[in-house]
């Protein structure tokens, strides 16, 4: 009997079902033999895009995957995607996948100037470990560097740490999380002691109101956006303000819509917190028992080169994170000049917006949730803005309860789970313990079975810095992973290009697809996506999930991890450790660092049998054990008592995701709270645990400009972003066509009468330029964002529209975070 | 007038001791097919020609003597396939 | 003769454009800075696409441009929302739409279904950059050995 189409959705139908009621569906309902086999496999997944992190379920057929739905047991988003993550079918099927190692040769040899020429693994290792060691014998471990991801899965950001800083003895390992969590992170730890935020997606279906800080939430984390959605309009009395620089999408829910002029977010925040005081509604029980009061330095630069004229002029460049003690008295004294009149006139907004706003905060009995991602991040006083919103949730004791959130919303699938919570930033190590902290880096030595003295001390270079190393000559062989650098940098043809292109370094890219930075590089290396491999994200409720292999890569792809171990295997200690460790721990000469670091009898004490038997997994099959399990056992052991707590690994391939800490087999959904933290004593009530003293600080800054305001050229902010159709650098979305059709190339959003007084309409071709450089793209004046005079958008998927060739290589001077949100350009026609 | 075929899956969930009428009883709604039934859960599908009709059915499943919720999963609008056979 | 010429010569500009068209297709060398193509015309024939797999949300076969959707109302409702679909013979949004985050069947569309375009996107004439090669089930299963007919 044929097979219908009708027989197939009732075959998919009834499997959606079954997995959504936990069912087994029966051998019965399976094909007799000699039918066609219609049998789909369906398993599930995290999405490969957002920090949201919502589930999937993925449907394989002869090893191919053939469809996915939206996962309705997943809390995330039960049963929704959005358009990106209905296309996830598509995302690993583009013609132009990489599928062998292409190195740069000319005359049969290794030559920055050759041809992309296709290698086998062999001889792009060996290439590869040459260079290394060249460049570690003549220049040591501050000359090697690798750019790791937010999309690393997390036993592939903990391998990569254990290579670089274990191996090759060098912190030069940053993720591209520091271009969109630097700030967040930073903050969470010098306000709480410990990274993460405390709340969670609950909150979403429990707050009165909702304050969107910078951040479109319609377009970049849209299913939460739903929950947003779904709690306005299901209950009349709650409310949403949405701030911005210009109107987007997320306004069109707002029932307060602000927008205020670049960079004085900082100015509105102190207003709140004077209004907060001036009007007797601090929580001073709260207050007195769980806060300390701190003032910051002032005038700390922007983390330019250091010989920039505004680095040179700024008084705490070099001290732009040391803050001292103070009291509320003083704070009182240092918010009272932000007053509504002067507010007003220096934001743009009107009086009555930021009083309404002001009373979200104040009125004791609405329970609110701030969200920020980017607009907040990604702001040369990033930290100083994340510090600001947790002080106004501080002070009227808004916080740990449901309902009352301050969220730092996360942009990468696990920008939490693997860059921060691994700890795969220039200064960190797992758990949130620190480089440069003696005490930490000896109880990972321990942890690691190491060598007392081999890990480095000194932090390494930070993503904006490598670039920079680059360029001079002082970073030498670099490895880039899972990210597109070369289009997501700033400044990209004066650093970034520069760098990689440097005829004395040696760039690796492993990428799935010819990106522009793999372009840029001298060897390509290819690699799996997504469920071409076993992996684990964590998302930005905390919520650590995993999935199983589902199909095979193409070609010779081999996945991260795969290649970072398989790498460690041509290196001996005695090539990449000093001499006297070595004379010390005799023990350890003469051994691979695969045998010290990854066949350490930790993490290959799980037998490669033990893997789940319905399914693959390449790395296991290839180094004989399994390999995820003993990584993430290892890793998760420094967390387990310290806040940090995860769950057995085989847990997490049952459910959908836990949110740490998991203390005995139960997620924590509000930390810090007696009742739902069990690391807060009883009695207590809020507990903030991460500080010695359990106390959060409250911390004085204030408004400062930022690194370049529009002037009589260059006379129009510049902001870059996303659009909801593409996720980063579009790599992945770009070649799914219905995605790509949406929205094939970038524009420039404008307001209609800025492009009049130029001479433009819509459509027309106009350079985008600042002193740094220049795209060219059209305008858009009707779209989804709605620009108001002096402010125009450009978002940054497209890579025939470089717009970091544009932007300004000025960050945080605290987080070292770009600001990808502020600079001066002008628009003219071609 | 479109001829439409609508495809769609629910969860019924019933009581434990009356699975068995709950069965019998399910099967007297036409185009409904039993997948799988265990611990109180069973797993049907259902063609109907309207969502106004799969409307009234799962109003029906859940009026049912012994059932305490039938919840919609799945639901597809397809254009009339009767005559469809696999390419 | 001169027929045959013009044909040779327009095979070969056919070959010569069809290279060139592949070329622009490739990654751009960072240091250039590519004009910038006129933007694309949105397709609005109103007519289906073939959906990859049956969850696929249905791409937008019509204009959308000024439609609102926001706290006030949504345009799209007017037309898809049961109410309405008779009078506008537009497709009725699925029955899915009006089931909330806890699987109950509502009366009227689920809040959290209200802002459309996050899964329905509009799709315009621009060529792809580079073709997909994903598969769809049914193209899978036809080339499965057929079962012997008796």
């Amino acid at each position: 009997m044929k097979m219908t189409r009708r027989d197939l959705l009732r075959a998919q139908a009834a499997a959606t079902a079954a997995m959504a009621a936990n069912v087994a569906l029966p051998a019965a309902a399976q094909p007799a033999a000699g039918a066609i086999d219609r049998t789909l496999k369906w398993s599930k997944a995290p999405c490969r895009f957002c920090g949201t992190g919502c589930g999937v379920m993925v449907a394989v057929k002869d090893g191919r995957v053939v469809a996915t739905h939206g996962d309705m047991p997943a809390e995330v988003n039960r049963g929704l995607n959005c358009v990106k993550g209905y296309f996830l079918s598509k995302i690993m099927y583009g013609a132009d996948r990489l599928t062998q190692p292409l190195l740069r040769m000319k005359g049969g040899q290794y030559s920055k100037d050759g041809e992309f020429t296709p290698v086998s693994w062999d001889q792009a290792f060996d290439v590869m470990a040459q260079q290394w060691k060249r460049v570690l014998r003549e220049k040591g471990p501050t000359a090697v560097g690798m750019f790791g991801s937010g999309q690393w899965t997390i036993w592939e950001g903990y391998a990569a740490s254990k290579l670089m800083r274990a191996g090759f003895r060098s912190n030069n390992l940053d993720p591209n999380a520091r271009h969109c969590m630097a700030s967040a992170a930073v903050t969470l730890i010098r306000t709480f002691g410990i990274d993460e935020p405390m709340g969670c997606y609950d909150d979403f279906e429990l707050a009165d109101a909702f304050v969107l800080w910078g951040s479109n939430m319609a377009e970049m984390h849209p299913i939460l956006w739903t929950r947003v959605t779904d709690r306005r309009l299901s209950a009349p009395h709650v409310k949403v303000a949405v701030l911005s620089t210009f109107e987007n999408r997320s306004s069109e829910l707002a029932d307060l819509s602000v927008v205020f002029k670049p960079s004085t977010d900082l100015a509105i925040l102190n207003y709140i917190a004077n209004h907060i005081i001036q009007t007797n509604r601090v929580n001073k029980e709260f207050v007195d028992r769980h806060t300390t009061f701190r003032i910051g330095n002032t005038d700390i630069g922007y983390g330019l080169r250091p010989d920039h004229v505004l680095e040179q002029r700024a008084t705490n460049a070099k001290e732009a994170a040391v803050s001292r003690p103070s009291n509320f008295d003083e704070y009182k004294a240092f918010v009272e000049k932000y007053t509504l009149d002067e507010v007003a006139k220096l934001t743009n907004v009107p009086k009555d917006r930021l009083q309404a706003l002001a009373e979200i905060y104040a009125a004791p009995e609405t329970k609110v949730m701030s969200l920020w991602t980017m607009g907040f991040n990604q702001h040369v006083r990033g930290v100083w803005c994340n510090h600001l919103v947790y002080n106004l949730h501080l002070l009227t004791g808004k916080i740990s309860e449901p309902g009352n959130s301050p969220f730092s919303l996360t942009g990468q699938p696990s920008a939490c789970g693997t860059a921060r919570e691994v700890g795969t930033f220039a200064h960190r190590l797992p758990a949130d313990m620190q480089v440069d902290n003696p005490e930490h880096r000896r109880i990972v030595e321990v942890g690691w079975k190491l060598p007392e003295g081999v890990l480095p001390g000194q932090p390494g270079y930070h993503a904006v810095q490598q670039d920079r190393m680059l360029k001079d000559g002082k970073l030498n062989c670099y490895w880039i992973q899972v990210n597109n650098n070369l289009q997501a940098a700033p400044n990209s043809a004066n650093e970034t290009y520069q760098g990689y292109r440097n005829p004395d370094n040696f760039i690796v890219v492993s990428d799935a697809y010819p990106t522009v930075t793999a372009m840029a590089a001298d060897l390509i290396l290819p690699a799996a996506m997504w469920v071409e491999k076993e992996g684990a994200y964590g998302n930005a409720e905390r919520r650590t999930h995993f999935w199983h292999q589902l199909v095979k890569p193409p070609g010779q792809a081999r996945s991260d991890l795969w290649q970072l171990v398989e790498f460690s295997k041509r290196f001996k200690t005695d090539e990449v450790w000093p001499k006297e460790i070595l004379d010390r721990n005799p023990d350890y000469k003469g051994k691979s660092l695969y045998e010290v670091l990854f066949a350490n009898g930790q993490v290959n004490a799980h037998p490669a049998s033990s893997v789940d038997p319905g399914y693959d997994n390449d790395e296991a099959r290839h180094f004989g054990f399994y390999i995820q399990k003993g990584l993430f056992e290892e890793y998760a052991a420094f967390g387990r008592g310290h806040g940090h707590d995860l769950a057995p690994f085989d847990v997490y391939h049952q459910v959908r995701g836990l949110r740490w800490p998991v203390v005995e087999g139960k997620e924590t959904r509000w930390r810090f709270r007696e009742g739902y933290d069990p690391y807060v004593r009883a009695g207590t009530g809020v507990e903030f645990y991460g500080n010695p003293d359990k106390k959060a600080r409250i911390l004085a800054v204030p408004y400062e400009p930022p690194a370049e305001s529009p002037d009589q050229e260059y006379d129009l902010w510049l902001v870059t972003g996303r659009v909801l159709e593409h996720w980063h650098s579009g790599s992945m979305t770009l070649r799914v066509p219905e995605l790509y059709k949406s929205f094939p190339h970038a524009v420039v959003f404008m307001h209609p009468d800025d492009a009049q007084a130029r001479g433009l309409r819509r459509g027309s071709e106009v350079r985008v330029a600042s002193r740094r450089g220049e795209i060219r793209t059209r305008v858009e004046t009707r779209g989804r964002n709605r620009p108001p005079r002096g402010v125009v958008f450009v978002p940054w998927f497209d890579h025939t529209q470089l717009i970091n060739k544009v932007t300004l290589d000025a960050t945080d001077p605290i987080s070292k975070q770009t600001d990808f949100k502020k600079c001066a350009v002008k628009v003219t026609a071609v | 007038m479109s001829d439409e075929i609508h495809i769609s899956s629910a969860v019924v969930q019933a009581r434990p001791a009356a699975m068995a009428e709950v069965l019998e009883r399910l099967a007297t709604i036409p185009g409904l097919c039993v997948h799988a039934a265990e611990s109180g859960k069973i797993i049907v599908t259902l063609e109907t020609d309207s969502e106004h009709t799969l409307a009234q059915y799962l109003n029906q499943m859940s009026l049912m003597d012994g059932v305490y919720t039938a919840t919609l999963v799945s639901h597809f609008v397809e254009p009339d396939m009767r005559s469809e056979a696999v390419r | 003769m001169r027929h045959g010429f013009g044909a040779a010569f327009a095979v070969v500009m056919v070959l010569f454009s069809a290279a060139l068209l592949a070329q622009t297709q490739r990654p751009v060398p960072f240091t250039e800075t590519p004009p910038a193509p006129p933007l694309a015309a949105d397709v609005t024939d109103d007519l289906r696409k073939i959906r990859s797999y049956p969850d696929q949300p249905p791409v937008i076969p019509h204009a959308i441009r000024d439609y609102q959707i926001d706290l006030n109302s949504n345009r799209c409702l007017t037309c898809h929302s049961r109410p309405y679909t008779e009078a506008s013979q537009a497709p009725m949004i699925s029955v899915t739409h009006y089931i909330d985050r806890d699987g109950q069947v509502l009366a009227t569309v689920s809040p959290r279904r209200y802002f459309c375009t996050q899964c329905h996107i509009p799709q315009t004439n621009a060529k792809p950059m580079v073709e997909n090669r994903f598969v769809d089930i049914d193209t899978i299963l036809s080339r499965q050995p057929q079962p012997e007919r008796r």
